[in-house]
């Protein structure tokens, strides 16, 4: 356990040195001013669309980690044998790939931290400068678990990420995998329910069906994860429906994580 | 100063100057092809955006109206007709950014205004009945739907019906009701009306409330009585009444009912009975 809070340590270290925070700080603070000036521009519903610019952000925000950060760090690494150092230690190779794994989930949480931070702020502010009628359905609850529903999203996300850095051998395979990851989580819900209920006359073949349903047990249902629509409109989300979303979260993630151990231990770093 | 940096400053003043005068001719040379742009936007069907908006559906959405605004503001600003093309653009793109985000009440909103500035009727009344289903908490899609029937459409029986759906809602001001009743009496529906108007009153327990369409009530009854009369005359003597005065002539009724608002009840030329008052209460 030691090892691997070490090893989270000194990723979130090395994130930090990537000046990570000091850019997510600048965006946020022009996310607060774009989301204000922006939300002027319409009739009724402008705390609907600060929170949709603002939750935007904060999506934009941590997706940043698992393709960009991520990659960099963890696929450069391997790519140019700098984990050896760390491998050196008494370090396992499981717990460097756990390490890894917390200490991005660490660089995420700040990331998402300081974007709703943002997100707030810009809703105080906006109670200064429009109506209380116009602010009515904002809801701090709904909005925080949207939040949380988004970081669980990012999460599985990141552990693709993860997994695609220890099975490739480029960091451009990793990104570009995460990315096809990435899409066919947000689409495949829509898919699965398209092909379960086709449009008279439209006929796919069993085979296809099958596969299509099967991809939606393989790669992460991002979609799920998805409420900031709920959140901007007010809506607070069950608390049985964010317990399944966190069961989903947490055995997708272990099954992920144990299956890149499973190929970085098989890896030839030599 | 290092040789050759007065150079660059040169170079950095031009080349900014070039760019802002650049920018602003793309961004006049653009606005004339807003037209274009919206009907590109209209292409999009609204499942195809809602499948690539991904996660983004919201601001999405947001985008979307905003193009729409920028357009019909522009067309407004510039005083030209917006063609019925145009119209069906708009309100193609405001059927994309409801399926995006059903809940967005700002481009239903537009869509019921905006058939007072030429939009189509049948698009926005589609638009509101879409609203009125996505928003259970919000009776306003049903006061546009009455609005737009009843002074667009000239259908009273049809307002009547929208307007009755907007009372059942949180927040709908009380005279609705009465002018559901309102709408009946038009209607020709006159029974319809006073049973509607009953159940109202016995749901109702506030008083300022129940006395204004007890008084309502009162008159459409009076009118319901009025109009029985009118038929047992044409029975007795074959022919219409020329004036409601001649029942009370023939004996049918000792004398014409008051009318609570303060009005004279008349026979109108169709054969329907209505009053001066309107239905409304006089100015004191």
């Amino acid at each position: 356990m030691h090892a691997i809070i070490t090893v989270a340590r000194f990723t979130l270290k090395d994130g930090l040195r990537h000046r990570v925070i000091y850019g997510v700080f600048i965006a946020a603070l022009l996310t607060v001013a774009c989301a204000l000036l922006f939300s002027g521009m319409f009739m009724r519903d402008i705390s609907k669309v600060i929170l949709d610019i603002s939750l935007s952000a904060i999506s934009m925000g941590a997706l940043l980690v698992p393709f960009f950060l991520a990659i960099n760090m963890l696929a450069g690494e391997i790519e140019h044998r700098t984990a050896y150092s760390m491998l050196s230690q008494p370090i396992s190779r499981s717990q460097f790939i756990l390490g890894k794994y917390a200490g991005f989930l660490l660089i995420t949480a700040a990331i998402v931290a300081i974007f709703t931070s943002a997100t707030l702020v810009a809703m105080y502010g906006a109670s200064f400068l429009f109506e209380p009628i116009h602010l009515k359905t904002f809801s701090v609850q709904a909005v925080l678990l949207s939040v949380i529903a988004n970081f669980m999203g990012v999460s599985m996300l990141l552990a693709a990420s993860v997994l695609w850095c220890t099975a490739t051998t480029s960091s451009f395979l990793a990104t570009l995998l995460t990315l096809s990851t990435y899409f066919i989580g947000q689409t495949i819900e829509e898919m699965v329910r398209f092909i379960s209920s086709p449009p008279p006359g439209v006929n796919f073949s069993p085979l296809f069906k099958t596969v299509i349903q099967g991809i939606l047990y393989v790669f992460p249902n991002l979609a799920a994860f998805d409420l900031k629509l709920q959140a901007a409109h007010g809506i607070i989300a069950a608390g049985e429906s964010i317990l399944y979303l966190g069961l989903y979260a947490g055995s997708y993630i272990t099954v992920i994580i144990s299956l890149a151990i499973l190929f970085f231990n098989k890896r030839d770093l030599a | 100063m290092k040789r050759g940096q007065p150079v660059i400053w040169l170079i950095f003043l031009i080349a900014g100057t070039l760019s802002v005068l650049a920018a602003h001719k793309v961004f006049t040379s653009r606005s004339q092809k807003l037209t274009e742009s919206i009907q590109a936007l209209s292409l999009i069907p609204p499942t195809g955006a809602e499948i690539s908006a991904m996660e983004f559906k919201g601001i999405s959405s947001d985008f979307f109206l905003l193009r729409v605004m920028t357009f019909l503001g522009l067309k407004f600003g510039e005083r030209t007709k917006v063609s019925p093309d145009e119209w069906h653009s708009v309100y193609k793109i405001l059927d994309t950014v409801t399926t995006l985000d059903p809940k967005f009440w700002d481009p239903y909103l537009l869509a019921g205004t905006m058939v007072q500035e030429g939009g189509p009727l049948e698009h926005a009344n589609r638009l509101l009945l879409k609203a009125g289903e996505e928003l259970p908490n919000n009776y306003r899609p049903y006061a546009l739907l009455w609005y737009n029937t009843f002074y667009l459409e000239d259908n009273p029986q049809k307002a009547g019906l929208y307007l009755k759906e907007a009372i059942k809602r949180p927040g709908a001001p009380f005279y609705y009701t009465g002018l559901a009743a309102r709408m009946d009496l038009y209607a020709d529906r006159t029974k319809d009306a006073i049973a509607f108007l009953k159940s109202i009153i016995l749901d109702n327990q506030e008083s300022y409330v129940s006395e204004y369409l007890k008084k309502r009530l009162i008159s459409l009854q009076i009118i319901d009585y009025l109009e029985e009369k009118l038929k047992e005359y044409e029975l007795r003597y074959g022919n219409k009444p020329k004036s409601i005065e001649q029942l009370v002539l023939t004996g049918l009724i000792k004398k014409i009912p008051t009318d609570p608002y303060g009005g004279t009840f008349y026979l109108l030329p169709t054969g329907r009975v209505y009053t001066t008052s309107k239905l409304v209460e006089k100015k004191k």
